[in-house]
């Protein structure tokens, strides 16, 4: 089932003058409940602003999008609302984090959307105990480690039991170990709770290994929407986007010049290994 | 969201304006303010209307660019014209129940209107076509006099050149801190005067935050390129005069005395 | 002739409480010795807060050892007489392009080292035509700084350090803000410096596949040298490089995955024809 519609949406920054390009240019997609959703393009194409349009940040100058059926620029739609559920982490935790103490910080959100104090703490001891960090809970969130700080802004937004979660870069500036722990603690709330995820990255071979879905964005425009073994290993289109193909895409080229028989639907790393060790 | 602000942003362009000394720019900015304060009929008005358009068509700058500055004053603009307009004692020309306009207020108002508007797109003109660092180096020149009251001119120059590069960066900021509560519920816009100061501390603290840890960064970036405030500095680009700047101080002068004999000249504006 | 030589390095940091008093201390780094040579690309990897930032700042003299020494080009960083010489022989570029750009401008930027030196403006207008041309960016030389993007705000800086004929650079993580493709770019300049220039690059990078632009790959845990090797030994060391927080790239996983099912692969290959070559 469709949660999120965007349709014929334009938006430009600067208004007053003609000449200048739509940061969004005519852009529609689907995304349906419990989709992993990938948008990718090089920078300047449109990322950020696309994603500040979701959660009703801006307002399209045309175009309209639906959460769960219902138009969220029609003059009823609660657009805090709309916060509550689609909650948006952003790149630079450190923009996010303004309280005393991490606590304090995350139950922002939950006291905002209207739990009771107690429910408010409750709820965010839990979700830093589920991310691991409860024993940051009593310090100043700005002497946390970069790592830590992500954490702490993405649990702000978690607490407010979002039903789709979106992140801007989630992966810029963690280190490897970490970011393969962020990708699985996201994967296994998308499994387990549904929760739709949207997420803005440059880490191509990630994008097979998680997502189900892909956006392509080039000058404002989408130029493909697909799964990521079909757009990612075409040519064409990553061509277009002026994007380096992944490594997993660029093997399975490799082998098929070749004249091997790869299974386009197995590039996963491991089935890669696995397909690998077979053709042997 | 806070986007639309122009002041102490430069704009690119090739123009006269741009070439002229900075010095020069600040004299010319200095007199075209006086020049509105001690207008009194309409022929100085006439005359700094003349000097205000010739140099936004000199500059080169779309016109539309320049008075994107005025938006944010438009409230204070409204503010001193509503005040004047009803306020000033006169002969009423309109009476709303307690409230009268008069013929002098009115004029006080237009007046008014325009000093303010005239003063923003000049100064205005002035940040557009001078980078921070020329306005900084014409003051630290023009002011060096200063050095022999122990005044680390060159210094505060510095600092003011790189407060002013930041204006943009610590704008941006703003806008993504904001952006982030938003997104978790904040609402800027409602509630009272104390409820809206209320919630732009959390939007300080941030800002604050990585002001000091940018301040120590950059600290660190200047020391390794061998900077140390007790050595004399060289400058890429030192201030001479050329022929246009001598030519546009002669017309800066005239400007100025024709402004003064419009004092004499007796005409009741009011009759107009 | 050695260029830079650490000996028995140790930087302890003090530990305050609210009212900035000293309660403890902590011990960035813990016994350092190495020894650089003239022309040498280093690459320094090593999780964050493994004092890797710490080390940079020690070598020109931002940070003063608590023990031991740090001598460049013979000079000693604890002489006070010897900074702005050791400055001037060691460049340093940092993470955030946006807090080490002074000036609004490219060119005044690029000049503002080369005024503290008190260079005159002839030979400074000269030596920015220069030092722009190396990084190729010479169209740039008029443009406003703060509309520049994050790889072209990393040359600027970089193009200011060598304008001061600087014989060594430093790179503190000069990538990590900036997107996969000015990611590239930058260190293939970076590379060319070294080896038309011969200037001595020191990268301080989180991103592994940087490795393959140096001779000599220095690993930091914990304010120590774990590990000290060239890039083809230290990509077969995947599993303990995996101890300190590091982990291979794409090509070089998949490489050792093979061989560890059998494949006759050396296990440090880093490109994807090298990779499928035992398929021939």
């Amino acid at each position: 089932m469709s949660i999120l519609e965007v349709k014929n949406l334009k938006y430009k920054y600067d208004k007053y003058d003609d000449s200048s390009k739509y940061a969004i240019d005519d852009i529609s997609f689907n995304i349906d409940e419990k989709d992993f959703v990938a948008i990718i393009g090089e920078s300047g194409s449109g990322k950020s602003t696309l994603i500040s349009h979701l959660n009703g940040l801006y307002k399209a100058d045309s175009g309209e999008i639906y959460f769960k059926d219902k138009n969220i620029y029609s003059k009823d739609f609660d657009l805090t609302n709309l916060r509550f559920k689609c909650g948006v982490v952003f790149q630079y935790p450190e923009y996010q984090l303004f309280s005393e103490t991490v606590i304090d910080d995350v139950a922002f959100g939950a006291l905002k959307k209207g739990l009771s104090k107690d429910e408010a703490y409750d709820k965010s001891y839990e979700v830093l105990k589920l991310l691991g960090i409860e024993h940051l809970k009593d310090e100043t969130p700005f002497n946390l480690s970069g790592g830590e700080k992500r954490k702490v802004a993405f649990a702000g937004v978690f607490v407010m039991n979002p039903d789709i979660l979106i992140f801007d870069e989630p992966d810029a500036g963690l280190d490897p170990t970490s970011k393969v722990k962020f990708y699985n603690l996201i994967k296994s709330l998308n499994e387990k709770f549904g929760t739709t995820i949207i997420y803005i990255t440059h880490n191509l071979d990630d994008v097979i290994e998680y997502a189900n879905k892909v956006i392509v964005l080039k000058k404002g425009k989408v130029i493909k929407i697909g799964a990521p073994c079909d757009v990612l290993t075409d040519l064409k289109v990553m061509n277009d986007a002026s994007l380096d193909m992944p490594y997993a895409a660029q093997i399975y080229h490799e082998l098929t010049s070749k004249g091997y028989n790869i299974d386009k639907r197995k590039l996963k790393f491991n089935e890669i290994v696995e397909s690998l060790t077979r053709l042997k | 969201m806070i986007r639309d602000i122009t002041f102490g942003q430069y704009y690119k362009k090739d123009s006269v304006i741009h070439s002229l000394d900075p010095r020069v720019k600040l004299v010319a900015t200095l007199i075209f303010l006086i020049s509105l304060f001690i207008s009194t009929n309409i022929f100085a008005y006439i005359l700094a209307t003349f000097f205000l358009i010739i140099s936004i068509v000199l500059c080169k700058v779309p016109f539309q660019y320049i008075i994107r500055g005025l938006k944010s004053l438009l409230f204070l603009l409204l503010i001193s014209i509503v005040f004047n307009i009803f306020l000033t004692p006169g002969e009423k020309i309109l009476i709303f129940g307690p409230l009268s306009v008069t013929k002098e207020g009115l004029v006080i108002a237009i007046k008014m209107a325009i000093r303010l508007i005239y003063l923003v797109i000049g100064s205005s003109i002035l940040t557009l076509t001078t980078t921070p660092s020329k306005l900084t180096d014409g003051l630290e020149k023009g002011l060096s006099f200063l050095n022999v009251f122990k005044i680390p001119v060159a210094e505060i120059a510095l600092m003011m050149s790189i407060a002013l590069r930041f204006i943009p960066i610590l704008i941006e900021e703003v806008d993504k801190i904001m952006k982030a509560q938003i997104s978790r519920g904040a609402d800027f816009d409602k509630g009272n005067l104390i409820e809206k100061a209320k919630s732009l501390v959390p939007l300080l603290v941030p800002l604050f935050v990585s002001a000091f840890r940018r301040a120590n960064d950059l600290a660190y970036a200047m020391e390794s390129r061998c900077y140390s405030n007790n050595v004399k500095r060289t400058k890429l680009r030192p201030l001479t005069y050329k022929r246009i700047d001598y030519i546009t101080y002669i017309i800066l002068l005239v400007f100025i005395v024709l402004i003064f004999i419009t004092r004499y000249i007796k005409i009741d504006i009011i009759a107009l | 002739m050695q260029n830079i030589q650490i000996k028995n390095l140790i930087v302890d940091f003090d530990i305050m409480n609210s009212e900035g008093a000293v309660t403890s201390q902590k011990r960035a780094l813990d016994g350092i010795n190495l020894s650089i040579n003239e022309g040498e690309f280093v690459c320094i990897l090593g999780r964050n807060g493994s004092g890797k930032s710490t080390f940079a700042k020690c070598l020109n003299a931002l940070i003063l050892p608590t023990f031991g020494d740090v001598l460049i080009n013979g000079m000693n960083t604890k002489d006070e007489t010897k900074t702005i010489e050791i400055r001037k022989n060691i460049g340093m570029a940092f993470q955030n392009p946006d807090n080490q750009i002074v000036a609004s401008i490219v060119e005044e930027d690029i000049a503002f080292g080369m005024e503290n030196l008190c260079i005159d403006s002839e030979t400074m207008d000269k030596r920015i035509n220069e030092s722009l041309e190396c990084l190729g960016i010479k169209d740039l030389r008029y443009s406003v700084t703060s509309k520049l993007s994050g790889g072209q705000k990393q040359k600027v800086s970089i193009a200011g350090i060598l304008s001061m004929k600087s014989k060594i650079l430093v790179l503190d993580e000069p990538t990590s803000m900036i997107d996969k493709n000015g990611r590239k770019d930058l260190i293939d300049r970076v590379k060319r410096l070294n080896k038309d220039e011969k200037i001595t690059v020191i990268l301080i990078s989180h991103y592994i596949d940087e490795i393959s632009y140096a001779d000599r790959v220095i690993v930091f845990n914990n304010g120590k040298v774990t590990m000290d090797d060239t890039p083809n030994n230290i990509t077969l060391r995947g599993s303990e490089l995996e101890k300190y927080g590091i982990m291979l790239p794409y090509i070089p996983k998949l490489a050792s995955a093979l061989k560890a099912n059998g494949i006759n692969l050396k296990g440090n290959e880093f490109n994807v024809k090298e990779l499928c070559q035992f398929l021939k």
